[in-house]
């Protein structure tokens, strides 16, 4: 069973728990969805049970790194704040990691089972609700309320921080079959991303590829209101007026306004970007 | 999508927008005037000294054309005297950009007033027509802007002018020859030059601890240099701003407080009312 | 602070001491003992995107003896260990020998804010002490390395989170190579603040040095 590196153990079977609801719907991973919602101590206890059973490999290298963490309940927002750490390396990469789907899906369910304990919560007063009567469980309400508002924040930020670097690489001229096959650099917590079953390995949702897709095109729209400008060029100021180039491939015949010895930075600038040239020096 | 550049120049900007400043030439070869985008250059007669933009000055030096002047301020011993100004006479300060060519207001003591500009005329007049005239007006402007020739060519010994560093580097390295002593001696005073003010920088933001009347400042400090430090100053700045917001916060509502209490000074009765903050 | 800062995403996860003002039967699980009560003065360290509300939040309970006393609150919270006395002490008698980023990865973020909760004059005058003599640091390590051509951009992409910091110091280190020493240590102990301060630092002097050696390319 993979597992996702730094995760604690319950968050670890949350994720498993997860795959198994998802994948047959199960009986387990619905029982475990619903211990998580609204009886977290059997959760607790599942956890441990599941975890010496499915997997003790990861349960014990794990617990080897986190062993503080280990006599701790997981709290509601924990795995947000996992997401936004995600985000957090993202910003300081090159490439774009994997889509965190499991995570991604995790978080969301987390919100949904924490509205799911709001309306059992509210059920028994027909809503004539007064939190001044009922403080104890105007506090537990403000503490759902409060996290899903939390997790949403984290989902949004996360995917945020991903389309700032995905609209960065489409500027870049980043082609989307570049980052279909770049999972290699990733860290081994790729593992646990989704599309399982679709056979690609790309790092990004579909949702992602849609959302590259269309900025693309929405881009070379934009572009192409000025054919004499290149916006996605160099920004570096020119050092000099004429350039030494090497030719790399065969281009045909160019002729530019200064015959074929002199050129223009501005006037191959495209051709290098193609590679058809090289700039020397 | 941001611009994937930080905020404000980045040093080759610097560097690009330097090359605009304008150096004084000795041509080796007659050359027509040229008309350029802001203006025509002079027509260049040997042994006829003329001003010209520095990126068409080293252009013409590579091809052996002119030889280039190198400024008063480049000098070994204006160099040292700047340096011996940062060091001993005053180690807080960077030394100040170069004055505006001004007679003193004697009537007004204290002010000053542009001269009647005695620079050789230049095909950048045009464009700086504007700046010269807004001077004129306020006899106070003590403003000594990159882009006049008075503050690059005709700038006196002494004193460094906003884009320093990146014409001496490009000086150096393409008019070495040209330079009144051997570049070698030029280059390692301005190594002296750029680290004295390094640390002069860095130990600036050291008047930033005390509260109030805390302040850095940049006058004399060259493009190039903030070029370097406009990112750290700034986030510096920034964190001492967010610090002392919380703390900032409260003075002001103090001083409201303050002020509110003035104005109803003299009624007591509703005074004490605020004060029970119904 | 932006709704979508992740640096500010990450502080609000840092936590602080808390204390129940009032029982309550669903939140035992947040002082590790579900199904139980959780009891009126119990001592709880809550992430401050829960605390700050439940602080801020009245019950809405109005004592009927004493109308004047208005309403309490959930909870009612501490400085965080990161900002007690210890701390501050040992900013006060050396700001440079202080490893911050051991206190808490974000470590100014989490001082700013805790300080708009409830005010601390000599916590905000400590601070900035702190910050600018360890910016001055900063520039002076920033410049050596930078100078050195070393390259520190993009390569901490960790230490989020302020968890796990075994693993931030093998990163740490990981990044400062060729500075050395005690250097390194000082570097090691920067917060997420002063690792900008430390990027742009470096940044500025790389350009600077990158183009210096273009110009002699031309």
């Amino acid at each position: 069973m993979p597992a996702i590196p730094g995760v604690s153990v319950c968050q670890n079977l949350y994720l498993i728990a997860c795959r198994m609801g998802v994948r047959s719907g199960n009986w387990l991973g619905v029982g475990i969805w619903q211990a998580y919602g609204s009886l977290l101590p059997h959760h607790h206890q599942l956890s441990g049970a599941l975890v010496a059973g499915e997997d003790k490999e990861v349960f014990l290298s794990i617990r080897k790194r986190q062993i503080s963490q280990l006599e701790k309940m997981p709290m509601y927002g924990d795995l947000g704040n996992k997401l936004v750490q995600h985000a957090k390396r993202t910003q300081n990469l090159s490439h774009l990691p994997p889509y965190q789907t499991e995570l991604v899906r995790a978080v969301a369910r987390e919100i949904r089972d924490l509205d799911k304990d709001v309306a059992s919560l509210l059920e028994p007063f027909q809503g004539s609700f007064d939190p001044s009567t009922e403080q104890a469980t105007a506090c537990t309400l403000l503490v759902n309320h409060l996290s899903m508002r939390r997790n949403k924040r984290c989902l949004l930020a996360y995917h945020r921080t991903r389309t700032d670097k995905l609209e960065e690489l489409v500027w870049n001229g980043a082609d989307i079959l570049d980052l279909a096959g770049q999972t290699t650099g990733a860290p081994k917590g790729g593992a646990t991303d989704g599309n399982e079953g679709s056979g690609t390995t790309s790092s990004l949702s579909p949702q992602e590829e849609d959302y590259f897709r269309q900025f693309g095109d929405l881009l070379a729209l934009y572009k192409g209101q000025w054919t004499d400008i290149d916006l996605t060029g160099s920004l570096e100021p020119p050092r000099d007026l004429f350039i030494d180039v090497r030719v790399l491939k065969d281009a045909g015949e160019i002729q530019t306004e200064y015959g074929q010895f002199y050129v223009r930075q501005g006037d191959v600038e495209r051709l290098i970007a193609q590679g058809y040239l090289q700039k020397l020096g | 999508m941001a611009l994937p550049l930080p905020t404000g120049l980045t040093q080759n900007e610097v560097s690009f927008l330097a090359e605009m400043e304008m150096v004084t030439v000795v041509p080796r070869q007659r050359l027509d005037s040229i008309d350029l985008l802001g203006g025509k250059t002079p027509q260049l007669r040997p042994p006829h000294r003329a001003q010209l933009p520095l990126w068409l000055a080293l252009l013409l030096k590579k091809q052996r054309r002119a030889n280039i002047v190198p400024p008063a301020w480049m000098h070994p011993a204006s160099l040292a005297e700047i340096i011996h100004r940062e060091t001993k006479e005053d180690p807080e300060a960077f030394s100040p950009p170069p004055p505006p060519p001004s007679r003193a207001l004697y009537a007004q003591p204290g002010t000053a007033r542009r001269l009647n500009h005695q620079h050789q005329p230049s095909f950048l007049d045009d464009l700086t027509q504007t700046t010269l005239d807004s001077q004129q007006q306020d006899p106070n402007s003590i403003l000594s802007p990159p882009f006049l020739p008075s503050n690059v060519a005709e700038s006196p010994a002494g004193y460094l002018p906003y884009h320093w560093l990146e014409i001496a580097e490009a000086l150096l390295t393409h008019a070495g020859d040209d330079m009144p002593a051997p570049a070698g001696e030029v280059r390692s005073l301005l190594r002296d030059l750029v680290e004295v003010r390094a640390a002069k920088m860095r130990s600036s933001t050291s008047a930033l601890e005390g509260f109030g009347d805390a302040w850095l400042t940049l006058r004399g400090v060259g493009a190039m240099e903030l070029a370097e430090n406009r990112a750290f100053l700034a986030g510096l700045v920034d964190g001492v701003r967010k610090i002392g917001a919380s703390a900032e916060a409260t003075r002001r509502e103090e001083e409201e407080e303050a002020r509110r209490g003035g104005e109803y000074g003299g009624d007591g009765d509703e005074d004490s009312d605020e004060d029970m903050g119904l | 602070m932006s709704y979508y800062d992740i640096d500010a995403i990450l502080t609000d996860a840092e936590k602080i001491p808390c204390t129940f003002q009032i029982d309550v039967p669903d939140l035992g699980y947040l002082d590790n003992q579900p199904g139980h009560t959780l009891k009126a003065g119990s001592r709880v360290a809550l992430p401050i995107w829960l605390a700050e509300m439940l602080a801020i939040a009245n019950t809405g309970a109005v004592d009927m003896d004493d109308p004047s006393q208005s309403s309490k609150s959930f909870i009612t919270f501490d400085l965080p260990s990161a900002l007690g006395n210890d701390v501050v002490q040992a900013l006060k008698a050396d700001p440079r020998s202080v490893p911050l980023r051991d206190q808490s990865a974000h470590f100014y973020a989490l001082a700013t804010h805790m300080m708009e909760l409830s005010e601390e004059p000599e916590l905000s005058a400590v601070l900035r002490k702190t910050f600018v003599s360890r910016a001055a640091e900063i520039a002076l390590h920033a410049r050596k390395v930078g100078g050195g051509g070393s390259s520190y951009h993009g390569r901490d992409g960790g230490g989020a989170g302020g968890k796990g910091k075994g693993k931030a110091t093998k990163e740490d280190n990981a990044s400062n190579l060729g500075v050395g020493g005690a250097g390194e240590e000082f570097l090691r102990g920067l917060d997420e603040w002063e690792r900008k301060l430390f990027r742009s630092a470096h940044d500025g002097t790389k350009a600077s040095k990158e183009w210096m050696e273009n110009v002699k390319k031309r």
